[in-house]
């Protein structure tokens, strides 16, 4: 299958000086992911393991204190394979919203509270089309929201009048707005009450069957996972430690880490507490030796404690890091 | 309506009370202070030679604390205060006696109003629109040769930029006039003429208001937008490939204006402040002029009425700015 | 003291504190002056500077170095009294407001905006020109404190405020500890970079302020201080005689001293933000 996005290697850690200090967080270390054409590929894993950081080292956002440290990221465009962090900005920006768009976490906040949301639809279709009027680029705004069946009157608001639900919407339709081929999505579902959930989950499945796109999900609840991601990839402390198709992952999670979490979903009916993995998340400023997860899991032994396990396929589509494996 | 209530009602409440509380303020000031102003009028009056018998001293004593609103007990005192407040009257000026302090207030306001109104208005928007550009385009030559420039200019006492700046350009180099508001004998008519020898006096004094005033919102623009930069709104936007030009205006400054708005109400607080000095320095004819002559003078009901003016003008303006802020800001518009 | 080092490789740090360092020396001086500064003709008058006299002479028979280090001493007094004075109101205002919110909070800021739009520094001339001879500078120190806090309290307001809602405050409530104390031990190390940025703006705002009121000669002359130094220098017409040691000591001391508590209080609020530092190695 195409290729749409894939990373090699990627290394981007938050370089900070706490008085005099140096410290490092190696919030995405050695990263090799191939995102394909036409799925939803969702990325999941406790808060703070670095999945906003992977996505925006994805998208070439690289604000200080955070550094690309190594490795590259390829975007698949029309033909032609774009090493991300070689282009220029002008290159970079050409790219953003007509090939790659993005919608960040915490969604609420990102729109310019002082100007009313049509300006920010004109604001992103001026940027990057030409030669239109103000009123043909409010038109295509309007259309846009009507076939993605929101109500074209909100562009007259202002973002604080809409609710939370609402705005996260538009931050969806702001993000499609250009029919993207890849759309980076972090945490499009948290922060909202379950109804308003379900409308979002259903706007993105809709936007990905009509458009055809790749959607890369970022979320940590396991539920949403479940329903729309076609492939998963499971992070912990800053590396992707197993990936496989959905079915694949629930049904037969390799790693201790991936089982932890599918058992912390709630099963309807089941009153128990969930079991979560015990012990809590490690630093990324100071990481255990060997496999980050070995303080916390019950099946490690010598191995785990020196050596760190690369992610390697063990059967087709299914890629695992953990020493477990070569065990077998 | 909501607006009304939650909004509109408050400030004028605090508008009111402010102005309240202030008057009081002028009011109590002098009458808790150990000096007698009838007693030192009368002091001095007899250091200048003045012979006086028991009667005729005592009628004095009566009409000056007539004069000086000091008669009869506290609250019949603060009674009258209030109204010969509302009818402007300030009682006469000792130093210009027996001008109404009010006729004199008069003469000078205008000046003060058009000099330092002009120039704070003026600085705002240079100080904001360079301060913001430079905060978003940190990197940019031009914007760090401002802020060095900033930094000499920020901390000067202004008394000693306004010396300075007198001192080169009228007096080394005399392209300007040494001080005051017009050439003297002038008649002030309406002509381009007059309009001109009025500019080229009130030069310098703006100028000196203007370098000032520019650099300090410079700064503190920086500062916000500097902020504001780091606002989600904003790094979605640059995410976006929105043109740098485009955030910078429309996303970055119009948000860090807000709290400027703010700023510029409350630095109107400072204007008659600024006058003074100002108009020390290029004996320029204003308030300023006014308020030292009559610091000097002791003249306590000057003093006291142009305080009492200075509450009302600039409690009134920063009133007036609150009330138009909800214009800029859609937050407060629709809650 | 690594602290320290550390901001003393910031040229602006090293050239405020080298600065506040040699103008607290001269102080200190001042304690062994050979001549009262009260009394006049004990040199010979308006003489330029010389081996005997550094900074010169003035007009009334003083010596220029040695008057300056009193006035800096007095001076740097004043303005420390201020600060501390209306650093301890705008903290109390500042938390309590921001704490206990409601009634208390409006209140407060109520209070602290009518200090805001009051023309105070008139009524500080108000007061000052009515009791002329009585304002010595401990007085004026005490006044300016009771002026000076109100911005700084609602800064420090906002960031109780945004403080308040971080987790920490929970769990020390939950842990029984009471509220002044919690606030103070919690609050504190939070709020110690603001607290002294602001101080050091309030107490060159203050040595400003004295300054200003001497050269509109509301003050008592008598005592040597920046402003009443100036002030004696203008009033014998010192830059029109060409005395320039005379004028210009206090003018170029007052422009150092200015400059040099600007950026001390740059450096510090940069040394002390995190987000500005994260930004000067993100560029490093
Ligand atoms: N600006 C920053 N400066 C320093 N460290 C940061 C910064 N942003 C994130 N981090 C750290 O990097 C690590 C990864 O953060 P990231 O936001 O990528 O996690 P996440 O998996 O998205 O978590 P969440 O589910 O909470 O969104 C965290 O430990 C975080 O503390
Ligand atoms: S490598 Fe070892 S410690 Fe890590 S998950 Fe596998 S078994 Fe556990
Ligand atoms: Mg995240």
């Amino acid at each position: 299958m195409q290729m749409v996005i894939s990373t090699r290697e990627l290394k981007s850690y938050y370089v900070l000086d706490v008085f005099g200090k140096g410290k490092v967080i190696k919030a995405v270390d050695d990263v090799n992911i191939d995102v394909r054409e036409n799925e939803i590929y969702g990325i999941a894993g406790e808060s703070g393991c670095g999945k906003s950081t992977l996505l925006k080292a994805i998208f070439g956002i690289m604000d200080p204190p955070l550094r690309l440290t190594a490795g590259k990221v390829l975007y698949f465009h029309k033909e032609q394979v774009y090493d991300l962090y070689s282009l220029n900005s002008e290159a970079r920006r050409n790219l953003r919203w007509k090939f790659i768009s993005y919608v960040p976490q915490g969604s609420m906040n990102v729109l310019n509270p002082v100007v009313k949301i049509k300006e920010t639809f004109k604001d992103f279709l001026d940027s990057h089309l030409k030669g239109k009027t103000k009123s043909q680029y409010y038109e295509m705004a309007k259309e846009h929201l009507a076939s993605l069946g929101l109500p074209p009157k909100i562009l007259e608001a202002y973002p604080h009048q809409l609710s939370g639900g609402m705005r996260q919407r538009v931050t969806i339709a702001l993000a499609t707005l250009l029919n993207p081929k890849i759309i980076i999505a972090d945490e499009p579902t948290t922060a909202l009450d379950v109804v308003t959930q379900r409308g979002v989950i259903q706007l993105l499945r809709d936007i990905q069957s009509t458009l055809m796109n790749t959607i890369v999900l970022v979320t940590h609840d396991m539920g949403v996972q479940a329903t729309m991601s076609t492939r998963i990839a499971v992070m912990y402390a800053g590396r992707i430690i197993e990936e496989a198709p959905t079915k694949k992952l629930f049904q037969d999670p390799k790693h201790p880490y991936t089982g932890y979490l599918i058992h912390s979903l709630p099963k309807f009916g089941d009153k128990s507490r969930r079991d979560s993995a015990p012990g809590s998340p490690p630093s990324l400023a100071a990481l255990p030796l060997g496999c980050a997860f070995h303080p916390r899991c019950p099946y490690a032994f010598e191995r785990c404690k020196s050596q760190t396990p690369t992610l390697k396929s063990y059967e087709p589509d299914h890629k695992v890091a953990c020493w477990l494996m070569e065990e077998r | 309506m909501n607006f009304v209530k939650r909004y509109l009602l408050p400030r004028l409440i605090i508008y009111f009370l402010v102005i309240f509380i202030g008057i009081t303020t002028v009011f109590i000031i002098p009458r808790l202070l150990p000096t007698d102003p009838v007693l030192q009028t009368i002091t001095r009056l007899r250091a200048q030679g003045a012979y006086m018998d028991p009667e005729s001293t005592q009628r004095t004593i009566e009409t000056l604390q007539e004069l000086f609103g000091l008669k009869g007990s506290l609250s019949d005192q603060y009674l009258r205060f209030w109204q010969r407040l509302f009818k402007g009257d300030f009682g006469p000026s000792f130093f210009q006696f027996p001008t109404p302090v009010i006729t004199l207030i008069k003469q000078s306001l205008p000046w003060t109003a058009a000099l330092l109104l002009t120039t704070t208005l003026v600085s705002w928007f240079l100080g904001n629109i360079l301060g913001g550009f430079a905060g978003y385009f940190s990197n940019q030559r031009w914007g760090r040769f401002l802020d060095y420039f900033a930094m000499v200019i920020r901390p000067m006492p202004y008394y000693i930029l306004a010396l300075g700046l007198l001192i080169l350009l009228a007096y080394i180099f005399p392209i300007f006039p040494l001080g005051g508001g017009y050439t003297i004998g002038m008649r002030l008519t309406w002509s381009l003429n007059t309009l001109l020898t009025l500019l080229r006096h009130a030069f310098l004094p703006a100028l000196s208001l203007l370098l000032i005033g520019t650099f300090v919102w410079f700064q503190a623009m920086k500062l916000v937008v500097q902020s504001v930069k780091n606002d989600d709104f904003v790094k979605y936007a640059e995410a976006g490939g929105i043109r740098l030009n485009k955030i910078a205006t429309k996303y970055v400054i119009k948000n860090a204006m807000l709290p400027q708005i703010t700023g510029l109400a409350l630095s109107l607080g400072q204007i008659f402040s600024g006058a003074l000095i100002t108009e020390i320095v290029f004996s320029y004819p204003g308030l300023g002029t006014l308020l030292y002559n009559a610091i000097f003078t002791g003249d306590y009901n000057l003093l006291m009425g142009i305080t009492a003016i200075s509450i009302l003008v600039v409690t009134t303006s920063i009133l007036v700015i609150d009330l138009l802020y909800p214009l800029f800001d859609p937050r407060v518009r629709y809650k | 003291m690594k602290v320290l080092k550390d901001l003393l490789r910031d040229g602006k740090f090293a050239f405020g504190f080298f600065v506040l360092i040699f103008l607290i020396f001269l102080a200190i001086l001042s304690f062994f002056s050979p001549y009262d500064p009260y009394r006049w003709n004990l040199v010979p008058r308006d003489m330029p500077p010389s081996l005997s006299h550094i900074l010169g002479t003035t007009s009334r028979g003083q010596d220029v170095f040695w008057e300056l280090c009193f006035a800096v001493r007095n001076s740097l007094i004043m303005s420390l009294i201020a600060g501390v004075l209306s650093r301890i109101i705008a903290i109390l205002v500042g938390m309590i407001a921001g704490y206990k919110g409601g009634m208390a909070d409006r209140f407060l800021m109520f209070v602290s905006d009518s200090f805001l739009v009051l023309p105070l520094f008139l009524i500080i001339v108000l007061i000052g020109s009515m009791a002329k001879a009585r304002l010595n500078l401990v007085s004026l120190g005490l006044l300016l404190g009771v002026f000076g806090w109100a911005w700084d309290a609602r800064v420090i307001r906002s960031q109780v405020l945004s403080l308040r809602e971080r987790d920490f405050t929970y769990t020390s409530l939950l842990s029984g500890s009471r509220t002044m104390s919690l606030i103070f031990k919690e609050y504190m190390p939070f709020l110690t970079p603001l607290v002294f940025a602001t101080f050091i703006g309030n107490v060159s705002w203050a040595i400003g302020m004295e300054i200003t009121l001497a050269i509109l000669n509301v003050l008592r002359i008598e005592t040597p201080s920046l402003g009443t130094m100036l002030q004696w220098a203008l009033n014998y017409q010192a830059l029109l005689l060409g005395y320039w040691w005379w004028i210009g000591t206090p003018v170029v001391t007052s422009i150092m001293l200015f400059i040099a508590l600007y950026l001390l209080s740059i450096s510090v609020s940069e040394y002390l933000d995190p987000r500005m530092r994260v930004q000067r190695i993100g560029k490093a």
